[in-house]
């Protein structure tokens, strides 16, 4: 059975925002931020 | 902000489903979510402290091989040849992109790191078995993540005086300093969309689906990098980029997520 492609679509969109959101903590942490006060 | 964010997204259509969730259904969803930011966070931000960005950053793929384990034990998601061989190559992949083809040393924060691959995966598999066969929105579950996630963390940071000194440096810090803001803006946005599309993925895919074609993100931030931070790319690193999209592509087509 081919994946559906709703599930496709939902899953890349996930990897997309978690790879932007890596991005973005990478930027503050070079900024000098720490990570938990991010995090909450 | 994550929960700023959600609130806004998710309140105005889930509101009057939210307070008619079974007690049990609700208490389920809460301990999933705060297993998976509260545990998940406390231990990633820990093993960080106390091992190398090499190590971390191969070691969070670990997730990848604790979810399909637990769905296939909890949520009896089959186990093919296929899948087997897939993680196998994707594990490598991600090794490759990682590390570069580096050797790993081991050290201390490792182990907080696997345990926090643990708790992501346990509370996936808790979401995905409370939701697959319910009426209940994925949106709900990402609602409920910072709101049942945040005082495990907080608790979290209150014990922060007991922890040696690395782990106490990551949750000492100033909690009002609004000079991060734009970024804290920026992340939180970030993170209530990735947790969105994450339960909407679990609503209507398997777990192992979900967590195999999630790598997708490590080549997503690679080219980010390479982009827009101008950082350099080596032979290596392409060369596990691609084994992951191959075995992404393999698993997309082959039959990992009939339920």
């Amino acid at each position: 059975m081919k994946t559906s492609p709703l599930a496709l679509i939902n899953v890349t969109l996930f990897s997309l925002f978690w790879a932007l959101q890596i991005f973005v903590s990478k930027l503050e942490f070079n900024a000098g931020a720490k990570a938990v006060p991010f995090t909450l | 902000m994550a929960l700023i964010v959600l609130a806004v997204i998710v309140l105005p259509k889930h509101l009057k489903q939210i307070i008619n969730l079974p007690r049990k259904v609700m208490l389920g969803l809460l301990l999933a979510n705060s297993i998976h930011f509260g545990l998940g966070g406390f231990f990633s931000n820990s093993g960080v402290a106390l091992t190398s960005a090499v190590n971390a950053g191969f070691l969070v793929k670990f997730a990848l091989v604790t979810t399909i384990l637990l769905a296939w034990i909890f949520l009896k998601e089959k186990m093919t040849a296929t899948k087997a061989i897939s993680v196998s190559i994707m594990i490598f992949g991600g090794y490759l992109l990682s590390t570069k083809g580096q050797s790993l040393i081991p050290q201390i924060g490792d182990v907080l790191i696997v345990l926090a691959c643990l708790a992501w995966s346990i509370g996936n598999i808790l979401v995905r078995k409370t939701i697959k066969d319910s009426n209940i929105s994925g949106d709900i579950v990402s609602f409920l993540r910072p709101v049942a996630g945040i005082p495990v963390l907080l608790f979290f940071v209150f014990l922060s005086p007991l922890y040696p000194t690395q782990i106490r440096s990551v949750f000492t810090a100033d909690y009002f300093d609004l000079s991060f803001l734009p970024y804290v803006l920026g992340s939180g946005i970030f993170t209530a969309l990735l947790w969105i599309f994450l339960n909407r993925t679990l609503k209507v895919a398997t777990a192992s689906y979900m967590t195999m074609m999630s790598m997708m993100a490590s080549v997503f931030v690679a080219a980010l990098a390479v982009l827009f931070l101008k950082e350099q790319i080596s032979f290596p690193q392409i060369f596990g980029g691609l084994l992951a999209i191959a075995a992404g592509v393999v698993i997309h087509y082959s039959d990992i997520d009939k339920k």
